[in-house]
C-alpha cells in the first residue's frame, strides 16, 4: 500500500541490503496490515465552507492586485487591433492527442462576454475552464479578455480585441499573436522547455519572465508598415527576433519594431552584423539607431528605471496620442489590469550585485566584494537576497578581522 | 383607466450550479482555483479528500481525536499551495505530500507521547473477520515497539519510505529537510531496526517463517 495507491518509489540507490533485511521484512509487514479509513466523511459541507473562504480571499487579493495594475494602466503602453480573418487557414487543426497535464492549457478566467474560440473553422463562445489545444484561436471581444494557464503557473492574458493562435504546447509552447495585446507571466522552463511567441513581423522567445506584446496595424509614425509589434519586459529576459536580426530585452526595456521608411533594409543587415545577440546593451549601436526603437531603462536604480520607462513615452508622442483613446475609454477594471504591463522588477539587478559581489570575494578583492554588498543592502535592504548579503558581509568582515 | 396588475415573473438564478468532480479534470480544477472560481469548491474536495484522508489516517492512526481538524487543515494548506503546484506530479501526490507534511509537523508540536508510533492498528469497530490474526497482530506490535525505541527522523524516513511508498523528494519536503539527509536518516533507520529486530529472535522468527510463506 502506497501513498496516493500510485506507486512505490524507485529510488534504486537506497535499495535494501544484507544488513537491513529484517527491516524489509517488518516494512512488508506494516503495509500489509495498514487497513483503509474507516472513518464516515460527516464535515465535507464545513470543510468546503471553509475552503470558499480561501477561494474568495484568492478572489480578492486578485481585485485589489488588479486594482494597483489599473492605476500603472494610466500611464501605460498599448494595443490594438488587426484581426486578418484569413490566418486560420495557416493553424493546425489537428488537436493534440491527450496532452501531458503539464502541457494543459486552460481558460483560467474570462472578463465580459465576447471572447471567442475558434476550432477547426468553427466559431463558438470561449468556454470557461475549457481546454485549448495547438490549433486553436482566441478570440477577445472589445470589451472581454481571457486568461489562459498552464498547470506550471504560466498564464497568457489576452487584452480585449485580441486575437491569439496556439500553434504548439510542446516541449516548445508557441503562439502566434494575430491582433491586440498579450501580456504574458512565463513560469521557469525545464530543460529543453521553450516559449515563443510569434507576431506578424517578428518573434519573441523568451525564458522564465513577465512581458507583454502587443500588435497594431499602420501608424501615423510609420503609415506603410503593415504591422507594428511592441514588446515590453517586465521580468526576467527576452530574446525578440525580427527580419533577421535578434535583440535581446531586459526588464524595463521596450522594443518597437523598426518602421522600414526610417531605415534601409541594408543599413539595418549592416548593423545587425555589428551589433550581434546582445546589441540591445546600453551602447550598443542598436540602442543608438533611432529607428530601432529599442527603449532602454537605466540600469540602476529602479527608480531610475521607472523614469526612464516614463520617458520613453514622453518622448514619443505619437505613440502617446494614438494610445490616448484606449485608456480614455470605459473597460472594467479587471480588463484594465489585463493590459497594464507589469512593475518592472529588480530581481535580476540584485542576483547582479550578489553575483558581482561573490566573484569579487573569490579573486580576492575582499573591499569590492564588501561594496557590491553594501550597495546591494542598501537599495534592496528587504530583497530576497538581502539575508545572504548581510551573512556574507559578516563572514567577509570576520576572515578580514582574523587576517 | 385601467388598473396595472402586478405580474409575478420567474427569472433563472444567476448563480451558476456547482461544477462537478466528473467533469472537470485535474488541470482544469486547479486554473478554477487559481482564479478564484468557488463553484468548483465541492469538486475540489470530492477530488482530494479521499487523499488527504487516507494519508492522515495512515500516519496518524485510525481512533486520533485531532483526525478531522487535521484532514481541514491539509484540504486549506492544499488550497493555498496551489500556486505552487507546477503539474509535475500527480495532485493526488501533491495532496499526499501536503497531507503527510502537516501529520509530521503536528505530531512534532504535540510531543513524542502520542505519536505515529502508538497508533491503533486496528479499530476497535473492525468485523473480527476482517481482523488480522493475533500473531500478525503481535508481531506488528512488536515492530512498532521496537521503531519507537529509534531516533524520530529516522524511524520516520523508514516508515514514509519503505512502508507508505513516498519518494526521497517527498520525504525531503514533508520533513523539511534535504534529500541527502532522507536518504542518511533511511539508510541509518533501515540498519537500526534490523539490529533491534535481530536481537528479538521471536519477532525475526517470525518474519522469517513469514517470508517463507510467502
Amino acid at each position: 500500500m502506497t501513498h496516493g495507491d500510485e506507486r512505490r518509489p524507485t529510488d534504486g540507490d537506497v535499495g535494501g541490503s544484507g544488513d537491513d533485511r529484517y527491516a524489509q521484512l517488518a516494512a512488508k509487514l506494516l503495509a500489509e496490515q495498514q487497513q483503509e479509513c474507516p472513518r464516515q466523511d460527516v464535515h465535507r459541507d464545513a470543510v468546503i465552507a471553509a475552503m470558499a473562504l480561501v477561494v474568495a480571499g484568492r478572489r480578492r487579493r486578485r481585485w485589489v492586485v488588479g486594482g494597483a495594475s489599473a492605476l500603472v494602466a494610466a500611464a501605460a503602453v498599448v494595443l490594438l487591433v488587426r484581426s486578418p480573418a484569413g490566418n486560420e487557414s495557416a493553424a493546425n487543426p489537428a488537436r493534440a492527442a491527450s496532452p501531458a497535464p503539464e502541457s494543459t492549457l486552460v481558460v483560467e478566467h474570462e472578463t465580459g462576454h465576447g471572447n471567442l474560440l475558434v476550432r477547426a473553422a468553427k466559431t463558438s463562445p470561449l468556454p470557461d475552464l475549457g481546454v485549448l489545444a495547438a490549433g486553436d484561436s482566441v478570440r477577445s471581444g472589445p470589451d472581454s479578455s481571457a486568461t489562459l494557464a498552464f498547470p506550471n503557473g504560466t498564464r497568457l492574458t489576452l487584452s480585449p480585441n485580441g486575437q491569439l493562435r496556439i500553434d504548439d504546447l510542446g516541449a516548445t509552447r508557441r503562439f502566434s499573436l494575430l491582433g491586440g495585446q498579450l501580456q504574458a507571466h512565463v513560469a521557469k522552463l525545464g530543460r529543453g522547455e521553450r516559449f515563443i511567441v510569434t507576431t506578424p513581423d517578428s518573434e519573441v522567445e523568451v525564458r522564465g519572465t513577465v512581458f507583454s506584446v502587443a500588435v497594431e496595424g499602420p501608424t501615423p509614425s510609420c503609415p506603410t508598415s503593415s504591422s507594428t509589434s511592441t514588446v515590453f519586459v517586465s521580468e526576467g529576459g527576452v530574446w525578440v527576433r525580427s527580419r533577421a536580426k535578434e535583440t535581446v530585452l531586459v526588464p524595463g526595456e521596450t522594443w518597437i519594431t523598426p518602421c522600414q521608411e526610417l531605415r534601409a533594409p541594408a543599413q539595418a543587415v549592416a548593423q545587425a552584423g555589428q551589433a550581434g545577440v546582445g546589441m540591445g546593451g546600453v551602447g550598443s549601436p542598436l540602442a543608438a539607431d533611432p529607428s530601432a526603437r529599442v527603449n532602454k531603462g537605466s540600469a540602476r536604480p529602479p527608480a531610475a528605471k521607472a523614469s526612464a520607462v516614463r520617458a520613453v513615452k514622453q518622448t514619443s508622442p505619437s505613440e502617446v496620442s494614438k494610445f490616448a483613446p484606449v485608456a480614455a475609454a470605459p473597460a472594467p477594471a479587471l480588463s484594465s489590469l489585463t493590459s497594464a504591463p507589469s512593475p518592472v522588477s529588480s530581481l535580476a539587478e540584485q542576483n547582479d550585485l550578489f553575483s558581482d559581489a561573490m566573484a569579487a570575494e573569490r579573486a580576492g578583492l575582499h573591499d569590492l566584494a564588501l561594496i557590491k554588498l553594501d550597495d546591494l543592502l542598501t537599495r534592496f535592504a528587504t530583497g530576497p537576497l538581502s539575508e545572504s548579503a548581510r551573512a556574507q558581509r559578516e563572514r567577509i568582515l570576520s576572515a578580514q578581522n582574523s587576517r | 383607466m385601467a388598473e396595472s396588475i402586478p405580474k409575478l415573473q420567474i427569472v433563472k438564478s444567476g448563480q451558476p450550479p456547482p461544477l462537478s468532480s466528473e467533469s472537470l479534470d485535474d488541470a482544469r480544477l486547479v486554473a478554477a482555483l487559481r482564479s478564484g472560481n468557488s463553484r468548483v469548491g465541492g469538486a475540489f474536495y470530492d477530488r482530494t479528500a479521499p487523499v488527504v484522508r487516507r494519508t492522515v489516517h495512515r500516519l496518524l492512526g485510525s481512533g486520533d481525536n485531532d483526525f478531522d481538524d487535521l484532514v481541514q487543515v491539509a484540504m486549506i494548506e492544499i488550497l493555498r499551495s496551489l500556486d505552487r503546484y507546477r503539474g509535475e506530479c500527480s495532485l493526488d501526490t501533491w495532496a499526499s505530500t501536503i497531507s503527510a507534511n502537516l501529520v509530521y509537523k503536528h505530531i512534532r508540536r504535540r510531543g513524542l507521547e502520542r505519536t505515529i508510533f502508538s497508533r491503533e492498528l486496528v479499530p476497535e469497530d473492525m468485523p473480527r473477520s476482517l481482523q488480522p490474526r493475533p500473531v500478525l497482530r503481535a508481531m506488528v506490535e512488536r515492530v512498532m515497539l521496537h521503531i519507537r525505541q529509534m531516533p524520530h527522523d529516522r524511524a520516520w524516513a523508514f516508515l514514509l519510505h519503505d512502508v507508505h511508498g513516498y519518494s526521497l523528494e517527498e520525504i525531503a519536503r514533508i520533513t523539511g529537510t534535504t534529500v541527502a539527509a532522507a536518504q542518511s536518516r533511511l539508510v541509518r533507520g533501515r540498519h537500526e531496526l534490523h539490529r533491534y529486530i535481530a536481537n528479538d529472535p521471536d519477532l525475526a522468527g517470525g518474519l522469517e517463517a513469514l517470508e517463507e510463506q510467502s
